[in-house]
């Protein structure tokens, strides 16, 4: 305790630069976090469908909105039923998510394995009640990120229950849309249909593969924030430096009347978790609004572990080589 | 015996030389004793002290204190003679300048095992204040006093866990000679109360005030 109330001592004239580097640091997080979940996600899934479906030639869905232009999507509603449920050729799924439940859409008859779709881990007995049903898709389901349960209570069909589907949802349900080995005409139809129909929406079709390759590509979008954090590393860095040099004769002065070895190192690194931890607690609460989520705690480990490893071990390394306790009592 | 060194050297290397600081040094302090050191610069003086003070290891030899190896014991152990077996007089008196005068007095109670409640503390520092005669000065910070009450401060500090034996490297070094004749009457007082005092000192004044003389020439005791 007393090592923490000299760390906080000692960092006492340095809070704005400490608050602004805490700044640095949340920004930076929110940055990684940003982009490296959304990403993570997207690609692990589309990871899982491409691994189930190599052979099945599937075909994904770029989507861009225009808010400039609002408009319905009731037209739209028949083109997806067409692809998704009915009609000759149906051999696809989607899904949206809403409070925590998800909504699948899709034809079992012509989905042969349950696997084929990413998140959905069905035991044995489960899937067999299911392949009974003719045409899916409906159910309220109960979804955990953690064990991936999905529980499918009814069967009724959902697309028939517009009222359940919002502009957000058909949104959702469109992009998350995968289509397996889809005749070229009925991907051409679809598309037509969706981008005429529903004005504020446009879409593009993709096969999965291409997709892939191209969120590989996107990976690149996280080269600025981790300039970000080697800059951020350099500003901890300086920091740490500069105080334990301006400190190194108080720390002597301690280690001299009693202070041991440990008592030092602890204040040293109290010192730098009152400056690095500030930022990286703050993201991995304020990150998906206070909802805790697994990735995002990982993350904000990670940077902590980089900051770690990259400021304070080379600051102390430096600091300890340079420094003889007997003498650096003589100097200040 | 408090103290006990056999054959203690101390070598300094760097990448580019290789100081011998002590050689061969051999030295008994037994209690109540007043130990003068002398010798030119850079004899090796401070860092015979060091070494009887903890701070720094020897390279080689035997250093006993109260029969017991320093070379086996534990950087805890250490920092507790450091705190409760030692007072420590440095030239510059190793105050922490941005911080009040009962803080630095107070700063080696904070690492002593045994526990004292915060009213006793405060009670022993403005007593040693009092009679250092510095009780006015107490929450002013250190920065702010002059180099003679700066030296009352670290006296202070150095009999606040009530040590046993007293470091004193060139404590006089930055004072004047009223100030000066202060400390040393203030460290004759420490020891007639039964306790050792070693102290380094330049000024040849000093060289008669305590039981023993030690005087250092190139890392070795001379005499």
């Amino acid at each position: 305790m007393k090592q923490f109330i000299c760390a906080l001592k000692d960092c006492r004239h340095r809070i704005i630069i400490n608050i602004l580097l805490s700044i640095q640091i949340f920004i930076m997080s929110i940055m990684i976090s940003g982009i490296t979940y959304q990403s993570y996600i997207s690609f692990k899934n589309y990871s899982y469908l491409y691994k189930w479906n190599k052979d099945k030639d599937s075909v994904v869905f770029d989507v861009y909105i225009n808010t400039q232009k609002p408009g319905s999507f009731e037209k739209s509603i028949y083109a997806l039923q067409e692809v998704l449920s009915g009609g000759e050729y149906s051999s696809g799924f989607s899904f949206f998510i809403e409070d925590d439940n998800i909504y699948l859409f899709g034809n079992w008859q012509n989905i042969n394995e349950f696997s084929t779709i990413p998140f959905l881990n069905i035991n044995e007995n489960e899937k067999k009640l299911d392949r009974n049903i003719d045409t899916i898709l409906a159910g309220q389901s109960i979804y955990s990120t953690k064990d991936k349960n999905i529980y499918l209570s009814s069967s009724e069909n959902l697309m028939e229950n517009q009222h359940l589907i919002n502009t957000k949802n058909f949104v959702q349900i469109v992009s998350n849309l995968n289509l397996f080995s889809p005749p070229e005409e009925t991907v051409d139809s679809f598309v037509n249909q969706i981008n005429e129909n529903t004005i504020f929406l446009t879409i593009i079709p993709k096969k999965l593969e291409i997709k892939i390759d191209k969120m590989i590509s996107d990976f690149c979008i996280l080269i600025p924030p981790i300039c970000f954090l080697f800059l951020t590393i350099i500003g901890v860095l300086c920091i740490l430096d500069g105080t334990y040099k301006k400190k190194s004769r108080e720390y002597a002065i301690h280690y001299v009347v009693g202070a041991s070895e440990s008592d030092i190192l602890m204040r040293m690194l109290f010192l730098f978790n009152i400056i690095s931890l500030p930022g990286v607690i703050l993201t991995i609460l304020t990150y998906n609004m206070g909802k805790f989520e697994t990735i995002v705690f990982l993350q904000g480990l990670c940077i902590y572990a980089i900051l770690f490893i990259c400021s304070f071990i080379p600051s102390l390394i430096h600091f300890f080589k340079n420094t003889n306790k007997a003498t650096f009592l003589r100097g200040d | 015996m408090l103290l006990k060194m056999e054959n203690i050297g101390k070598i300094y290397e760097s990448k580019y030389q290789r100081c011998i600081a002590l050689e061969e040094i051999s030295l008994e302090v037994g209690v109540n004793e007043f130990i003068i050191i002398m010798g030119p610069s850079g004899c090796g003086k401070t860092t015979l002290l060091n070494i009887l003070g903890l701070i720094t290891s020897p390279t080689s030899g035997k250093y006993t204190i109260r029969d017991e190896l320093v070379n086996n014991m534990s950087f805890k152990k250490k920092a507790n003679l450091r705190n409760n077996l030692f007072g420590y007089l440095l030239q510059d008196f190793a105050l922490i300048e941005n911080d009040t005068v009962i803080n630095n007095i107070l700063l080696p109670m904070k690492y002593s095992d045994k526990k004292f409640l915060l009213k006793t503390k405060e009670e022993r520092a403005k007593g040693l204040a009092s009679s250092a005669g510095i009780n006015t000065k107490l929450n002013q910070k250190v920065k702010n006093l002059s180099v003679g009450q700066r030296q009352r401060v670290a006296f202070c500090r150095a009999l606040i866990n009530m040590p046993k034996i007293i470091l004193a490297d060139e404590p006089t070094g930055s004072l004047d000679s009223q100030n000066s004749e202060e400390l040393i009457k203030n460290l004759l007082e420490f020891h007639k109360r039964g306790n050792s005092v070693i102290m380094v000192t330049h000024n040849l004044e000093y060289a008669n005030i305590g039981s023993r003389l030690i005087t250092m020439k190139d890392g070795h005791i001379e005499y």
